[in-house]
């Protein structure tokens, strides 16, 4: 019961957080936040139910980001679509690659979508298709410049356009908060169970009649399907885009947030990306920006190597002390 | 007599690199029957139940179910054909309650989509609770009933294992496969479970176990298949074959 | 000579000296992956710390080319070691999952270690060598430290042959390798094992740091290894887990590839070229893993 009244402390204070900070530039770190958590959730799907590690997950931001821009910006499409597109496109060729990597033993599978992570990075930054932006200024490749921000209504009634920061943080905490509910919903619905079903033991799963193939194919979907929305959210917010936001890298930061956090926690996930983007912002203060960048590198690292030796469920596992309960949320 | 042929295999060979571990096993498995599978350590037996419910691939031979050819079919596939299954080392998921252990396969079974069950849908919960009252009949069938909300790690060896068997129950399969039901268990908790599978029984279930308790095998089954080293040495009603020479040889190791 | 050819010949040797340092990780790699059953993702961080050392301790203590050289090789492998006992050690037995997410954790450290010692500032050169300049051979150039990392790989492997087939601790680390039981019955001490084969491991990537370190050019960055340490992971599996000779033979075919298509191929298809050059390793895996994925399970 002390749990749920400090989810629900949670949220509100979520949503009253822009004027609880008050500066443009906490807002943006709330913005980021927001998104990232998305991205996380949807690694978490993943990790949490099929075990499978995949440092592939910020290529999927990637072509989310990539597809939304450029349907915005080639097609003039509306931002709604290009939300919804991105994901599905992210969502597909997460099927389409899930289906002969699923079939490899852990690390072959992760460093399969290593592979395919660099290759992807490679074409981000050298298909001229990808690489858009106004009259008469050069860009780079892969570069795409000036998305344009959401908008809601019709022209004839008027139009709302998220180019603020707290609309913006409005938006994206509404994905974030629908995205929450359809995780709730996945773990009581028949495809959740299977998972859950076959994270605890697969071949007892086998033997009831759980299709381990399908399942997982599923939860790659839908963990592509996340990272595409954030990846789309990601691009109207800033602007602007460049392919080595998109590298391995930034998949280690992800995968760093969910075991840290917890991967078989929802609440430990968001626990895990609120941590791993606060942690920078909190060490400005003493040190200069590369002395941070080290530290926050040095500490997430020894906190990653900590977590996954002692506590392999994740930071979360210090809540189940004051709770008592050893099961998935 | 001419019941129908529930599970049949034809000329079954299994190797694992230069081991033989089944050499052309023929068995037959009728509607109704309770069937023991007996042998010393080693002779095949596991072997054949993960050969026959898809969990290994055999090298030769045939399997069949209810006359339908399931050779290369895949566990998950054979499984939703009616054939529940236990294993050696009684395998549960640890985690969940006994309830929900239960239900996993009836939530398979459930015809809600997933955004069925995301909105709540009437359909969703309707079925939700038909599950519930199905898997509650079952554990009491099993006499587990009134440990529904424990976790299934935290329960004592005796009770996991007759979870094992509500869990292959759990989708009304027709053929069950039990591996060793009654290891761990003491003699009141043998002599429940003889009970429990004579009921599952007479309901109509047929019912294929290995075993290595003597007495609990002879007294339930109708008829015993004898394997040593890979191959039928004996196949007929618990009386004779106890007593078959080649049977005692396998045993005993030859000289009697 | 023709311009073909001579362009051939010159990214053939380009080839060669690219994959040097592309085989000394993988072959490190290779032999922890094969004796300890770890994908160390963190090896190749090991050769950009040593670049760093070197550079360093040049400046520092003033130590020449080959003082700073074997000061680093030795740090960095008491470095490796040291990992191996704080971080490896502790989680014998776990998943190769499990150890590579360790092993993520440790590349993140020495990268971070790395940025520690940089303090904030972004550029470095290379490594001040006692040559400069370059040759010209019958119309190929190679830089004189770009030679010497030529000449001098193929030296370190044979002697890494030399050690593991011909000495008795490389024969050990041969039979843990191959069977950590049997080996364990015949009384080998695994730990003295693993610690050699972590040892030999580092300190073929601080000598390949040294050495790339010294290439004019080279920027010497946290994350200039970041593009190896993937490759080599890609290398050690093309040429099979614990495989020495696919691990030699890998780097060189890679650097080659790269070396080749880049130079040669630039216009003639779509996907090939300067730009996508760093991506054959990546294509080559890709390809094995769609069209054989027991392929992958050619551990020794």
């Amino acid at each position: 019961m002390g749990f749920k009244l400090l989810k629900l402390g949670v949220l509100v204070i979520s949503l009253f957080l822009p004027f609880l900070l008050g500066n443009q530039y906490y807002l943006h770190v709330a913005v980021k936040m927001a998104i990232w958590c998305i991205a996380v959730l949807g690694l978490g799907i993943l990790v949490g139910f099929t075990g499978q590690i995949s440092v592939a997950h910020s290529t999927f931001l990637g072509i989310g980001a990539y597809s939304s821009a450029l349907l915005a910006l080639k097609l003039s499409f509306p931002f709604w679509a290009c939300l919804i597109l991105a994901g599905l496109i992210s969502a597909m060729i997460g099927l389409l690659i899930g289906y002969p990597f699923l079939r490899l033993k852990g690390h072959y599978f992760a460093i399969s979508t290593l592979a395919f992570c660099i290759l992807m990075e490679q074409i981000f930054s050298n298909w001229k298709f990808l690489t858009y932006g106004p009259e008469g200024v050069t860009m780079g490749p892969g570069e795409v410049m000036g998305i344009p921000s959401p908008q809601l209504g019709h022209p004839a009634i008027g139009v709302f356009e998220f180019s603020t920061k707290i609309s913006y943080y409005y938006l994206v905490l509404g994905f974030l908060l629908l995205a929450i509910y359809v995780m709730y919903g996945l773990l009581n619905s028949k495809s959740g169970r299977a998972l859950v079903a076959m994270r605890e033991d697969e071949d007892l799963a086998r033997s009831v009649g759980i299709d381990p193939t399908k399942y997982k194919l599923f939860a790659f979907f839908l963990s592509s399907l996340f990272a595409g929305i954030a990846g789309s959210l990601y691009a109207h917010y800033v602007k602007f885009l460049s392919a080595n936001s998109f590298n391995f890298l930034e998949s280690f930061y992800i995968l760093m947030a969910v075991i840290i956090g917890g991967k078989d926690s929802i609440v430990g996930m968001i626990l895990g990306a609120i941590l791993i983007n606060l942690l920078p912002e909190l060490l400005s203060f003493p040190s200069s920006a590369p002395m941070i960048s080290a530290i926050s590198i040095a500490i997430l690292a020894t906190t990653l190597i900590l977590t996954i030796i002692f506590l392999p469920r994740g930071l979360i596992e210090f809540s189940k002390l004051f709770r008592g309960k050893g099961r998935d949320e | 007599m001419n019941r129908e042929t529930v599970l049949a295999t034809e000329g079954l060979t299994k190797r694992f690199g230069g081991l033989l571990a089944l050499h052309q096993v023929d068995v037959k498995i009728n509607r109704g029957e309770i069937v023991g599978l007996i042998g010393p350590n080693g002779s095949g037996k596991t072997t054949l139940f993960n050969c026959v419910s898809g969990f290994y691939k055999p090298e030769e031979g045939k399997v069949f179910l209810k006359g339908e050819e399931i050779t290369s079919l895949q566990a998950h596939q054979i499984a939703r054909k009616g054939v529940g299954r236990t294993f050696q080392l009684a395998k549960l998921f640890s985690n969940l309650t006994v309830l929900e252990n239960v239900m996993i396969a009836k939530h398979l079974m459930n015809r809600t989509g997933f955004l069925g069950s995301l909105l709540k849908s009437r359909n969703y919960r309707e079925s939700e609770s038909k599950a519930a009252q199905e898997a509650e009949r079952l554990l009491n069938l099993v006499d587990l009933a009134d440990k529904k909300k424990s976790v299934a790690k935290d329960l004592p060896y005796g009770s996991q294992r007759l979870l094992t068997l509500a869990i292959a129950l759990s989708f009304d399969p027709e053929l069950i496969l039990l591996d060793e039901p009654t290891a761990g268990m003491n003699h009141e908790e043998a002599e429940k479970l003889v009970k429990i599978l004579r009921k599952i029984n007479e309901k109509g279930g047929t019912i294929f176990l290995v075993e290595h308790n003597m007495r609990f095998v002879m007294k339930l089954s109708q008829r015993i298949i004898a394997l040593n080293y890979g191959e039928v040495i004996c196949d007929g009603e618990p009386q004779v074959v106890c007593k078959d020479e080649a049977v005692c040889a396998a045993y005993l190791g030859g000289a009697l | 000579m023709g311009k073909g050819s001579e362009l051939f010949l010159q990214c053939l040797v380009n080839g060669f000296v690219v994959g040097s340092s592309y085989t000394l990780v993988a072959l490190g790699l290779t032999m922890i992956f094969g004796v300890l059953r770890i994908p160390n993702f963190g090896h190749g961080n090991l050769l950009m710390l040593s670049a760093f050392m070197t550079l360093f301790s040049g400046r520092l203590f003033g130590f020449p080319y080959w003082g700073a050289t074997l000061f680093s090789v030795v740090l960095i492998t008491l470095i490796g070691v040291l990992s191996y006992f704080l971080l490896f050690r502790p989680v014998k037995g776990a998943s190769p999952l499990n150890m590579l997410i360790i092993a993520i954790g440790l590349y993140f450290l020495l990268e971070a270690i790395a940025i520690f010692l940089t303090k904030g500032q972004t550029l470095w050169g290379s490594v001040p060598t006692p040559w400069h300049g370059t040759i010209n051979v019958s119309g190929i150039t190679i830089g004189i430290q770009e030679l010497v990392i030529l000449i001098f790989t193929p030296i370190l492997i044979v002697a890494v042959y030399t050690f593991v087939f011909r000495t008795k601790t490389g024969s050990s680390i041969r039979a843990v390798a191959q069977d950590p039981m049997a080996a364990a019955l015949l009384g080998i001490r695994e730990d003295r094992v693993m610690v050699a084969t972590f040892a030999l491991a580092s300190a073929l990537a601080g000598v390949g740091g040294a050495m790339v370190g010294g290439v004019p050019g080279q920027a010497i960055t946290p994350t200039m290894a970041s593009m190896l340490t993937a490759k080599a992971f890609i290398i050690v599996i093309l040429g099979g887990l614990g495989s020495m000779t696919g691990a030699v033979m890998g780097g060189y075919l890679i650097g080659l590839t790269e070396s080749l298509s880049a130079g040669m191929l630039q216009g003639y298809l779509p996907l090939l070229g300067k730009g996508y050059a760093d991506a054959y390793a990546f294509i080559l895996l890709l390809i094995l893993v769609i069209v054989k994925p027991e392929g992958l399970f050619g551990e020794k």
